[in-house]
């Protein structure tokens, strides 16, 4: 009779947890989702792009013509290889049509800004030295008003 | 007979159930979702900061240079600034003598035309215009210099 009672409350605990699967494994499906979404978040690439492109034109705007800019580029190349761009000398580029920059840290995207200043802009690199890597571009007059 | 009844209702207690699982999934989603775009989604606002500067470059060119106010050119080349690029990403510049917001007369320079917008600084909306104004002496006339700018570091494709 007791054995009997037990097996009852046995078999009850088995068709609680087969009925909760469901549960676990929507919960299971929905954390990871979420920490896919933070994860691709938590690099916070457009804000970066922003930033170098607003910085990267300033610096033109600031600039003479003649100099030789260099700007520390760390956290660009770091983030761009995080999202799996294999050339880090690509992720900046000058039009100088536009008098625009752009700045790409992620496959098929670029942020773009423009500079104020009437200037072209040549001799565009990035460079790794012992202090990291580093934006090199020179500054000359433009052509187009 | 009275078993059956108490099943179906117990169906009915597990469809509801999950329902509500669902429901609060969703819930938490949207909560994650907007708090991610809040924390990171606000971007990079450059607006006020490009007027200001924008604003200090033009009254030390006046300032420091002879420039022909009538003659954009002139403007232009002295000051060390792209039309093109001013006109297209519709940056306001506009320079009076008193008020550009009262004065009836023409202005003696502007770029793009929609200064007054300037006037509402309550309009908080992320295309909005911010600016940044000066007052200054030039030849001995006061001059009211007025400069917008609206826009911020665009992403494409």
């Amino acid at each position: 009779m007791e054995i009997n009672k037990i097996k009852g409350i046995n078999n009850k605990g088995e068709g609680y947890l087969e009925e909760n699967v469901i549960y676990i494994i929507l919960f299971i499906l929905f954390l990871m989702s979420g920490m896919a979404f933070l994860y691709k978040y938590q690099n916070n690439v457009y804000f970066w792009e922003q930033y170098y492109s607003y910085t990267i034109a300033k610096s033109v705007n600031n600039a003479q013509v003649g100099d030789r800019v260099e700007l520390n580029m760390d956290r660009a190349v770091e983030l761009s290889r995080k999202e799996g761009i294999a050339d880090y000398k690509q992720i900046v580029s000058f039009d100088n049509v536009k008098k625009e920059v752009s700045v790409s840290l992620q496959k098929g995207k670029k942020t773009s800004y423009s500079f104020l200043r009437n200037y072209d802009i040549n001799d565009v690199l990035i460079e790794e030295d012992i202090n990291g890597y580093f934006l090199k571009f020179s500054v000359g007059a433009g052509g187009i008003k | 007979m009275i078993i059956g009844k108490i099943n179906r209702r117990g169906g009915l207690g597990d469809q509801v159930s999950i329902v509500y699982f669902i429901f609060l999934f969703i819930i938490i989603g949207l909560g994650l979702t907007w708090s991610t775009y809040a924390f990171f989604g606000g971007g990079y606002d450059v607006r006020e900061v490009q007027a200001k500067w924008l604003g200090n470059e033009i009254q030390n060119c006046l300032t420091s240079k002879i420039v022909d106010l009538s003659n954009k050119e002139d403007f232009f080349i002295k000051c060390n600034l792209n039309e093109n690029v001013l006109r297209e990403k519709e940056f306001v510049v506009r320079i009076c003598e008193g008020s550009c917001y009262t004065n009836k007369a023409e202005p003696l320079f502007f770029i793009n035309s929609n200064y007054q917008l300037c006037g509402f600084t309550e309009v908080t909306s992320k295309n909005a215009i911010r600016c940044s104004e000066k007052n200054f002496e030039l030849n001995d006339k006061k001059l009211h210099l007025i400069v917008g700018s609206k826009i911020n570091p665009r992403r494409v494709a």
